[in-house]
């Protein structure tokens, strides 16, 4: 009998042992599609998955069970952190009173920050050293801040950071403490997923050996998608150009509108809409100011099997940009079958080459935008069905989302191995 | 003669157009009033009276819109019936007629106004009655953002303004003809005041003789989508490629900072530009004085005080045909106007200026100083406004 428990307990610590334990911090709990399904693959390869954020229970996504919450108390809400960093000092003083007791120090030797970031900066550390992760995976560049102190301590958990679109391409340039932020963290940082090659090289002005760099794709969900038959316009009707995505200054729309006035000035026949939810005050100038009106189409915000539907619908998908990491929408118009053409921001030469699966224009360049939607309309159906061919095949190659979490975890592993 | 101005705020003492007019008014022996959402006081020239706030917490807002609004059924009976009642009249919902009663209880508490004279037309919007229910005429302003951009978000927003409206105020011929196909009527009396610069602050003897090197390019301008900021940082940036020297200076703060210094960044133009942020008035000159060509390629522009001024100090001035503008500077007059989104075109046209002559560009310069002088004077707005009340009196 006590050999039977003594084997039963040897069991549950080798396994306690070899489960890896990963905290993916995303600032919040209920962070966008990709992370959630990030944390959901992860999970189901047995791997302790903890999502860490600010919030509380009540704003949390509703995920796969096997993912933890830490919900570290309401950024809005002082008393949310309160409640929090009294709870987890106590169980602190049970488990991990050293660590307490150097955590409590930080927070009252910080007295000069506002007390809401020491609350947060105090559940933050609590966190860490109750559960004591192998891993912690930031999800957005600069919170790299809130783990800053790790970097000093070899025998805490190794750092990954993810480089996507704006933090990494955009902020550091226009915001020295930024700069200065990433200058000083990222060399200590264990590994880094980039979104692109492009992102990932970014980064090495920062001093980063190009070894800790690893690129992994984001991709879309190959099953379920819906395939558009005919890829070729249809002459007969006004080409019908499809843009997805909110309004911000990044997406480039008033670009977008610049070109196409260029293109109703020659008589070409056209419909533009734009999927992106609400009324964004610049674009209805620009659009009634050229005298677009009968030309382009705003819709709200749609379900996504109804953007398929409409992606499928569209002649031509049109991205704008002046700046993303790699932008989703356009693998998916790819995966659909609707041909794509886009600005020729950084990552996005990694996804299309000029003529064989899409097209791309010159980033800002409002005529060689117009000149790209003339060449799409003299191309041949022949040619165009062999583009999307193409399209579909660098998805499915490239952009497989199923195996986003294994990747991640080639990545993990490999970093913990040189621990 | 009393008059009531309806403004957001009270005017800064940067904002000289409406400071000017206010001084102008009272030495002509107008009583002028201020009627704002939020006072402030540091504004000492008139009285100020302030709208009533709404709490934003739920039950506050209740206790106090209840309140006030009881109050003034009390106290302002004859009033409150009427409003209501002309609410009713114009075709407007329970819920929105005392919406607009409790925004409006500020002016409609003060009895002896003649003008009701909104400073914006958007000020105007769901006040359309107060004038009527006074026994006061009423004038509305037509600046810009209010007739340009707003309506193009809330279509027919002012079709009850352009039936109530007594005398209008435009700006810009410009803006005139929008307000036209917006539905004003070609019957109501319109008046066009420019603004006005304080010319003695400004104006310099001194004529520029060359340019500095590299070149000095400056805008005064809210960083807001509307000024072209970016179409600007384009034209530039092609400058550049040209192997022009030049610094280029914005002045100003505002939302799109990022979009902007991104932009600047992303052209290959950062180090060229300088964000020099909010700066004291009294430093815009000196700014002004150490530039060689001033740019002011908006996508919409009601006129544009800083191209006055840049004007005033002898800056040659670009602009773009927005609006106003081409009234503001005459194209190869006083200054060029170039077609707006085009930055090829006004990369074109700076390229023109940095080889003109100096002569001619003395010349354009000498132009432009003339016109501002005689034209955009205080004291001329001061007499433009004073008739501008008085010619109505019929």
């Amino acid at each position: 009998m006590l050999q039977y428990w003594r084997k039963k307990c040897n069991c549950l610590k080798i396994s306690i042992v070899s489960t890896l334990k990963i905290f993916l911090f995303d600032g919040s709990l209920n962070p966008p599609t990709f992370i959630k399904t990030l944390l959901e693959q992860l999970a189901a390869k047995d791997v302790k998955c903890y999502l860490v954020g600010f919030g509380n229970n009540k704003q949390a996504a509703k995920l796969d069970r096997r993912i933890k919450i830490i919900a570290l108390g309401d950024n809005r809400s002082q008393w949310s952190g309160v409640e929090v960093a009294v709870k987890m000092a106590v169980k602190s003083l049970v488990q991990q009173p050293t660590a307490l007791q150097k955590n409590v120090r930080h927070f009252l030797r910080a007295s000069g920050t506002p007390l809401r970031k020491r609350l947060n900066d105090f559940n933050l550390r609590n966190a860490i050293s109750l559960h004591q992760p192998d891993l912690i995976h930031i999800q957005w560049a600069t919170h790299i801040a809130d783990v800053e102190y790790l970097l000093k301590t070899p025998q805490g958990p190794k750092i990954v950071v993810s480089l996507r679109g704006k933090l990494v391409n955009v902020t550091p340039h226009i915001d020295e403490k930024i700069d200065q932020l990433y200058a000083r963290t990222f060399p200590q940082v264990d590994a880094f997923h980039a979104v692109s090659k492009h992102i990932g090289d970014a980064i090495l002005s920062y001093k980063v050996a190009p070894k800790k760099i690893r690129v992994i794709y984001s991709g879309v969900q190959q099953q379920g998608i819906p395939q558009k038959n005919k890829p070729h316009p249809i002459i007969a009707r006004p080409l019908q150009i499809l843009s997805i995505g909110r309004f911000h200054w990044k997406k480039g729309y008033h670009y977008a509108l610049d070109a196409l006035y260029l293109l109703a000035q020659k008589n070409i026949s056209f419909h533009y809409t734009i999927i992106a939810g609400g009324n964004n005050e610049e674009l209805l100038f620009h659009i009634n100011d050229l005298g677009l009106q009968e030309y382009v189409t705003i819709l709200p915000a749609l379900p996504h099997v109804e953007v398929f539907k409409k992606l499928a619908e569209a002649d031509v998908f049109l991205l704008p940009s002046v700046e993303e990491g790699i932008a989703n929408v356009v693998l998916e118009a790819m995966a659909v079958g609707v041909p794509v053409i886009s600005s020729d921001f950084g990552g996005i030469k990694e996804v299309i080459r000029h003529g064989e699966n899409g097209y791309l224009f010159q980033n800002r360049n409002v005529r060689d935008l117009a000149t790209q939607v003339e060449y799409f309309l003299q191309q041949s159906p022949e040619t165009l069905e062999k583009l999307v061919m193409n399209a579909r095949a660098t998805v499915a190659k490239q952009h497989n989302l199923s195996q986003l979490g294994e990747n991640m975890m080639v990545l993990y592993k490999e970093i913990l191995q040189t621990a | 003669m009393t008059i009531g101005f309806v403004l957001a705020n009270p005017p800064g003492y940067s904002e000289t157009f409406l400071v000017n007019k206010i001084r102008g008014l009272q030495e002509n022996g107008y009583s002028v009033a201020l009627f704002v959402d939020k006072p402030s006081p540091a504004f000492k020239l008139c009285a100020q009276y302030a709208a009533p706030g709404v709490p934003a917490s739920g039950w506050l807002r209740l206790l106090k819109v209840g309140f006030y609004t009881v109050y003034f059924r009390l106290f302002y009976a004859t009033i409150y019936h009427q409003f209501i009642k002309a609410e009713q009249a114009a075709g407007r919902s329970t819920t929105e007629g005392f919406k607009n009663l409790y925004r409006s209880m500020h002016l409609l508490k003060t009895r002896q106004l003649d003008w009701v004279h909104f400073g914006f037309a958007t000020m105007a919007v769901g006040r359309e009655n107060v004038a009527a229910v006074l026994g006061a005429r009423m004038a509305v302003s037509f600046r810009g953002y209010d007739i340009s951009i707003y309506p193009v978000k809330h279509p027919g927003c002012y079709n009850l303004l352009w039936q109530k409206v007594n005398k209008v105020h435009t700006i810009s011929n410009d803006l005139l003809e929008i307000a036209y196909k917006l539905g004003l009527s070609h019957q109501t009396p319109v008046c066009k005041i420019t603004p006005a610069i304080d010319i003695n602050y400004f104006f310099t003897n001194t004529v520029k003789s060359t340019f500095h090197h590299p070149v000095q390019i400056l805008t005064v301008a809210r960083l807001h989508w509307k000024k072209g900021l970016e179409y600007t940082l384009q034209a530039l940036s092609m400058l550049k490629q040209q192997d022009v020297q030049f610094r280029y200076t914005i002045i100003g703060e505002g939302e799109e900072y990022e979009r902007l210094a991104f932009a600047a960044y992303q052209m290959g133009v950062k180090d060229w530009v300088t964000f020099a942020g909010k700066v004291p008035h009294e430093q815009v000159k000196t700014y002004y004085e150490q530039s060689d060509i001033y740019i002011q390629y908006s996508i919409q522009e009601g006129f544009c005080n800083a191209v006055l001024e840049a004007q005033a100090v002898g800056l040659l001035c670009v602009v773009s045909d927005a609006e106003g503008l081409s009234e503001n500077v005459l194209h190869e007059e006083t200054g060029w106007v170039v077609p707006k989104r085009n930055s090829a075109f006004l990369m074109q046209q700076l390229l023109k200026i940095i080889y003109l002559p100096n002569e001619k560009r003395q010349e354009t310069s000498q132009r432009a100083m003339r016109r501002v002088k005689t034209e955009f004077s205080l004291t001329r707005q001061q007499q433009a406004f004073s008739a501008f009340y008085q010619e109505s009196e019929f």
